[in-house]
Parts: C-alpha cells; sequence; structure tokens
C-alpha cells in the first residue's frame, strides 16, 4: 500500500463518525492488524486534538448561541484565544478557551482568574466581560485588545510584549509605567497579579499602550490560594507552609521560596507580600524587555525557581542585546523594583509608575541625588529657559569678568612701572660696578704677565734640571744595570758553591757509608780470619793427629808387614 | 456472541488508546505558570536525571520508598543553592511531598516527557521510527514545530519563527503529536509489529 493511500483513507476516514472506522479500516487493511491499530490510534489522537482545541461547538449550545467564534488568535498549551462576535452586545471580543476541561484545579482557576481581572477598572488592564465554567470545556469573554488602522481600513489586533519590539529604550519605560498603572489600579481592588511578565502584556498596535493580562494567579480579596499544592515547602520558624507558584523565569525570590498557602490580600501583611512580589514583577518585565533575557533561566544543573530561590541578585546589563546603552537612572529604578529584601523595593505600583513618569519626563527620580544630574535634567526639561539664563549668566560673567580684567590690567601696569624705575636703578649700579671691574681687571692683566714671564724662567730652570736629573737617572740606571749583573754574576756563583757543597754533602755522606761498610767487611774479615785461624789449628790438631796415627798405622803396617814376611817364610814348611 | 467480544476489546482498546492520548498531550504540555505540581515536575524530572530512579528500579517496588529520595534529593539541591546564595532567611526546609502512588505517576509523566523530548530531537534531525507505519511529511519541520511547542511557544510565535502560516503550524502539530501517539502506543505493546 502506498504512503498516499494510507492519507487518503485517514483523511477520508477522520470525517466519518468513530463509530465506522474500525469496519472502515477492515475493508481498507484487511490483512494488516498492526496498520489498522495504528491508524485507528491515529484517527482517535485526531479526534481529540479536534475536540479540545478546534471546534468551536465544543463550547456548548448557550456559549454558540451568543458567540460567533471568527478567528483562533493563537493557541498556547492551556488555552486557545479566538475573535468572536458577542451577537447580544453587538461588539467584538476575544474568548479564551482552556483545552483541559478535566481537571477541576484548572476551572477553579479560570474562575479566579475571572473574579479577579473583571475586578479590575483600568485602562491599563484588560477587562473581563465574561466566563463560563458550566457546560463542555469553561472559557472567558475578554475585551479585545484591538485598534482600527485606517491606513489597512481594519480592525488591528495587539500583541504580547515580548513578541513586539520596542523603539527604543523610553518605548519600553513607557510600557512598564502602563503596566504599573494598571497594576495600581488592581492593588487598589486588592488584586495581587502574582505573574507579571511581557508573556502577559498586550501593546496596542498603533497607540503602542501595554495593558495587563492574564490574572491566572492572582490573589484577590480574602481568597485562598486556588487547588491543591502538590508540594508543600514548611520553614521552621512562623512562616507556617508555603507554595511556589508562578512563572519560574520571572520570579521574585521570596515567591520562588514561597508564598503561604493562605493569603488575605486585605490584611495589612499579606499586602505587603503579595506587593512586593507584583513589584518585582514589573522589574522583571522591565528587565526582559531591556536585556532580552528574563531574569532567571535554567542552567544545566538548576532549575530557573531553583536558582530564583538561592537569593542571587540579577543586574540590569548596561546596554540592550542590540547595544544601545541603558540609562543609569533607568537601571536604578529596575534594580531598586527588584531587590532582593522586598522591603527594599518600591512602595507601591504607583511609585514605581512615577518614577518612570519622572524618568520619561527628564525630571529627577526619588534616586537622582546627585544636583549636578538634577540640574542637568532641568535644563532638559526647560531648555529656553535654561538658554536664558545661561546667556544671562555668561553676560554677567562677561561684565564682572572685564571690570576685573581692566582692574588687574591696572594694577599690573602699575607693578610694571615700579619694577622698571628699579631696573634702572639697578643698572646704574650695574655700571659702577663694570667700570670699578674694568680697572680691576687690567692691573690683574699686568700681574698675569708678571706671572707668566716668571713662569716661563722657571719652566727653562725645570727643563735644565730635568736635564741633568736625566742624566743622572741614565747613570743611576747604568750602574743598577752593572750592579744588577754582578747580583746575577755572585747569585750564579753561589748557586755553583751550593751545588758543589751539596755534591761534597753527597761525597762525604757515600766516604762515610762506604767507611761504615769497610769497617764492617773488615770486621767480618777479621771473623772470618779468626774461624780460618781456628779451622787452620783444628785442621793442624787433625793433621797432628793423622800423622801420630799415620805413625801408629805405618808401625803397625810395619808390623803387619813382618808378620806377613814370618807367615810367607813359614809357609814351605806348611806345604 | 464473536461480534460483541470484538466489540468489547475494541472499548477496551479504545480506553488504552485515549489514555495514551492523554499522557502524551499532557506531557507536551508546557505550563508557563508553574504550579507546584508542575515545580515537583521538574524536580522529579532531574531527580531521574541523576540516576537515582535507575538505582531504585532495581529493588522491588515495597523497597523503593520514592518519596524520600526525591525529598532527599530535593533538600541537597537546596543546600547546594542556599551555600551559593545570600539569604539568611532560606534555612531548614522541610518538604512535604504527595504519596508514592502519585509521586510514581509524576515520575511516570517525567520519564515520558523525555522519551517525547529524545523523539523530537529524531524528527528534528529527520529520523522517523521504522515502526510507525503512517506515512508523515517533512519530519524535520514537524520536528522544530514540537520543539518550539514544546518550550511553550505560542502558535503565532511559531509561524513568525518557521515562516509558515498559522494553520500550517497547527497541522505540523497535529501530526507530530500524532506520530508520537502512535510510537508510544507502539511502545505499549499497541500497533506494534508488521
Amino acid at each position: 500500500m502506498s504512503d498516499a493511500h494510507v492519507r487518503e483513507t485517514l483523511a477520508k476516514l477522520s470525517s466519518r463518525p468513530p463509530a465506522e472506522w474500525v469496519a472502515q479500516l477492515e475493508k481498507e487493511f484487511p490483512d494488516d492488524p498492526a496498520m489498522r491499530r495504528q491508524a485507528l490510534l491515529w484517527l482517535h489522537a485526531d479526534q481529540h486534538a479536534m475536540d479540545d482545541e478546534r471546534d468551536p461547538r465544543s463550547l456548548g449550545e448557550s456559549a454558540q448561541q451568543r458567540y460567533e467564534l471568527a478567528v483562533c488568535l493563537d493557541t498556547g498549551a492551556t488555552a486557545s484565544v479566538w475573535q468572536a462576535f458577542d451577537r447580544k452586545l453587538g461588539r467584538n471580543v476575544a474568548i479564551k478557551v482552556f483545552h483541559d476541561q478535566s481537571e477541576s484545579d484548572a476551572i477553579e482557576q479560570v474562575i479566579a482568574e475571572a473574579q479577579a481581572a473583571s475586578d479590575v477598572i483600568s485602562e491599563h488592564v484588560v477587562r473581563v466581560l465574561d466566563v463560563h465554567d458550566g457546560e463542555a470545556r469553561p472559557y472567558i469573554v475578554m475585551e479585545i485588545v484591538g485598534e482600527y488602522d485606517p491606513e489597512r481600513g481594519e480592525v488591528v489586533l495587539g500583541t504580547a510584549a515580548s513578541s513586539c519590539p520596542p523603539i527604543d529604550i523610553d518605548e519600553i519605560a513607557r510600557w512598564v509605567m502602563h503596566v504599573a498603572r494598571g497594576v495600581h489600579d488592581a492593588h487598589l481592588r486588592n488584586v495581587f497579579h502574582r505573574d507579571l511578565k511581557p508573556q502577559n502584556v498586550l501593546i496596542t498596535p498603533i497607540t503602542r499602550r501595554a495593558r495587563v493580562a492574564d490574572f491566572g494567579l492572582a490573589v484577590s480579596g480574602a481568597s485562598e490560594h486556588v487547588g491543591h499544592p502538590a508540594m508543600t515547602l514548611v520553614k521552621r520558624g512562623p512562616a507556617g507552609p508555603v507554595s511556589v507558584r508562578g512563572t519560574p523565569e520571572y520570579m521574585a525570590p521570596e515567591q520562588a521560596s514561597g508564598l503561604p498557602l493562605a493569603l488575605d490580600a486585605r490584611t495589612a501583611g499579606d499586602r505587603a507580600v503579595l506587593l512586593a512580589v507584583d513589584i518585582w514583577g514589573l522589574g522583571a518585565i522591565a528587565y526582559e524587555l531591556l536585556a532580552g533575557r528574563p531574569p532567571w533561566s535554567a542552567t544545566e544543573d538548576f532549575a530557573a525557581w531553583e536558582i530564583a530561590a538561592s537569593g542571587q541578585r540579577p543586574r540590569v546589563p548596561e546596554r540592550t542585546v542590540k547595544g544601545a546603552r541603558i540609562p543609569a537612572r533607568l537601571r536604578r529604578i529596575v534594580d531598586k523594583a527588584m531587590a532582593t529584601d522586598p522591603r527594599a523595593r518600591y512602595a507601591s505600583a504607583a511609585q514605581v509608575a512615577n518614577e518612570l513618569q519622572a524618568y520619561l519626563g527628564r525630571r529627577p527620580t526619588t534616586l537622582d541625588r546627585s544636583r549636578a544630574l538634577r540640574f542637568g535634567l532641568w535644563c532638559r526639561r526647560n531648555p529656553q529657559l535654561a538658554l536664558t539664563a545661561l546667556i544671562a549668566v555668561v553676560l554677567t560673567l562677561l561684565v564682572f569678568g572685564t571690570h576685573a580684567t581692566v582692574t588687574r590690567l591696572r594694577g599690573e601696569r602699575n607693578a610694571l612701572r615700579e619694577e622698571v624705575a628699579a631696573q634702572t636703578a639697578e643698572q646704574l649700579r650695574l655700571a659702577t660696578s663694570v667700570q670699578q671691574t674694568r680697572s680691576d681687571l687690567g692691573a690683574t692683566q699686568l700681574k698675569l704677565a708678571a706671572e707668566r714671564q716668571s713662569l716661563a724662567n722657571l719652566e727653562r730652570s725645570i727643563g735644565e734640571d730635568r736635564r741633568s736629573y736625566d742624566l743622572l737617572m741614565a747613570a743611576k740606571e747604568k750602574a743598577l744595570r752593572d750592579a744588577n749583573t754582578a747580583t746575577h754574576q755572585l747569585l750564579d756563583q753561589l748557586e755553583a758553591a751550593k751545588l758543589d757543597r751539596q755534591a761534597a754533602e753527597q761525597a762525604r755522606a757515600t766516604y762515610e757509608q762506604l767507611s761504615a761498610e769497610t769497617r764492617r767487611e773488615a770486621e767480618r774479615a777479621a771473623k772470618d780470619r779468626d774461624h780460618v785461624r781456628k779451622d787452620l789449628d783444628t785442621a793442624r790438631a787433625e793433621r797432628d793427629a793423622g800423622v801420630v796415627q799415620r805413625d801408629r798405622l805405618t808401625e803397625a803396617l810395619h808390623q803387619a808387614q813382618e808378620e806377613l814376611a814370618r807367615l810367607k817364610s813359614n809357609l814351605p814348611v806348611a806345604r | 456472541m464473536r461480534q460483541t467480544t470484538d466489540l468489547l476489546a475494541d472499548d477496551q482498546m479504545a480506553a488504552q488508546f485515549e489514555r495514551i492520548i492523554r499522557r502524551v498531550k499532557h506531557s507536551m504540555n508546557y505550563r508557563g505558570s508553574y504550579s507546584t505540581r508542575d515545580i515537583l515536575g521538574s524536580l522529579v524530572a532531574r531527580w531521574i536525571q541523576s540516576g537515582e530512579w535507575g538505582r531504585l528500579k532495581e529493588l522491588p517496588p515495597s523497597d523503593r520508598h520514592i518519596g524520600e529520595s526525591v525529598r532527599r534529593f530535593i533538600l541537597d539541591r537546596m543546600d547546594q543553592l542556599r551555600r551559593r546564595g545570600e539569604r539568611e532567611e532560606l534555612v531548614e526546609h522541610q518538604i512535604a511531598l504527595p504519596d508514592e502512588a502519585t509521586l510514581t505517576d509524576m515520575v511516570e509523566l517525567a520519564e515520558l516527557r523525555t522519551w517525547i523530548e529524545a523523539r523530537i530531537t529524531d524528527l528534528e534531525d529527520g529520523t522517523v521510527d521504522p515502526r510507525v507505519r503512517i506515512p508523515i511529511t517533512n519530519a524535520k519541520q514537524i520536528g522544530r514545530a514540537l520543539r518550539f511547542h514544546v518550550n511553550g511557544q505560542t502558535q503565532r510565535r511559531i509561524a513568525t519563527e518557521l515562516r509558515l502560516s498559522l494553520g500550517a503550524v497547527n497541522k505540523r502539530i497535529l501530526e507530530g503529536t500524532n506520530y508520537l501517539v502512535v510510537l508510544q502506543g507502539i511502545e505499549s505493546g499497541l500497533g506494534g509489529g508488521s
């Protein structure tokens, strides 16, 4: 099946009664149950949207009889705003139709909003004309914010300040002043808005005046908190339970940290709390229109209302997003309106309006305390008078100045004359002094010539002395050189003598060493000789003993030989 | 007899459809002026982002004690902010929260809101979930219109931003919402498969 076929089928079925959808889808997609379920879900969602937002019939029969819905001006998350014609009164109106009729909180909120806004009569507040909360969905009928444009020949509708670029900074101040007037009118009726922001301010298209709308969070009279808060913050101490309501990006610090659950706008204490919140709201509107961003913005880590509750303070920048310089006077007003401490803010919305009116009228505000600034503002406010005064002052200054100058010049002239006389006397004194100095100079010059001659003679004498001195010095140097030479020779001889003595000492040492060795050798030789002598004596004794032995042996031999001879002689007898 | 059963099934399905449509649309709503419920909802969303819910989901429902965990989380954040700020009187907050069932519902809505924002990002990138069989035109433009819508811009403002007619913006938002409803139906087990 093609995409075109699916779209065509859905378009065809959406105009058919829901009871027929299932059967028709069975026919169109017989073998595709998943497709049938998706298409059915799509058709239900389509139908739901039609019921919720677009079908004027859903307002109910009585509403249809009275109001003819013409054009849907805008649609937001919670409501749509329609341009309609009131048949009964024969006029155009705006109808705010809330999407979700199922929540009782929403209906209570619609009633509370209508009651709060309808009680306020102000040219700066969008008037609520009617409210319906019974059949079908709740809606509020309001006067339409629009103006006839002669060039276009039709009524042109207003737009929210958040979507309407201001012409200049003064226009922003003018819008906030209008809003402050409207808010003050509401306060006079004990109605406190609590949700002031540029989105809730409508700007008329031709006259460009600002009007406050959307009193959805307003507190009026003794009304209690609408609905039941899902989360309650309980502070220790006398404050009691509090709840947080409002638009986080524009919340006053005390609003973000919680306002009491039940507030009675008629009691002084609660009035002060609510009033301070609205004063902050006026500052927040001015802040966003000037800075191009709301006072608080969510970060990656924290939600906008958490930052608002932390007690930090947004400062109005020195320049707008387009680079225009924001006057310090205006910044001071906004800063005071957005003071962290509610007691430091303006005491009423009328004060804010008056301050802005003063700012726009070039008159000093209560915060402009500098005299120079006040005078500058007076001049800007009364340029002709300021110019006349300036001329008068200049002329006066001129007359007084001229007189003073003449007097001063006369005084200077007299002083100059006196000075000239004094200088003439001084000149005479100097001339005399110069003459004296000249004669002194002549005498000095003569003395100087004599001194020069004397000096020349002295120089000649010094020259001769110098030559003699030079000769003397030459002879002295020669003698010194000779003496040096002789000294060197003597030193050489002395050195040679030293060497000789060293050699002699060495020879004597050698000699003594040799003598000692010779003595030791002689002693050893004497000992050896004694030994030899002893050995010789021993040898002699041995020799003598040997001789005796030899003699004995010789005698024995002789005896043996005799024996032998005797024996031999006896031998033949024996054989 | 079979026809009666089918009708009953259709009624049940319609009820389920209604529930899905309401929850998706509720999660897409931007409430410019917050109530405590919205503020608590935003805190619950941040609590989920912190990973604490992911941890608690691992536990049996009776042991989760969502309220206590959310309460501690809120107290911790307020303490952090108080240290940054200058206000002396912002001390010792105590918080009374709704019951576990309401908190569980808020957690589901916050998860659904996260899911919706992720799907809108997909559409802005031109990515359409292939399981959705209903064709949509110009996914990127639908994604951008939905992004402005969930951020609280009115249709007139969206028309100016996207340079479209008011009717075209209305149509894109309607088509985008229906796409998200169908996709959520598929995620819930309705309308899936091929």
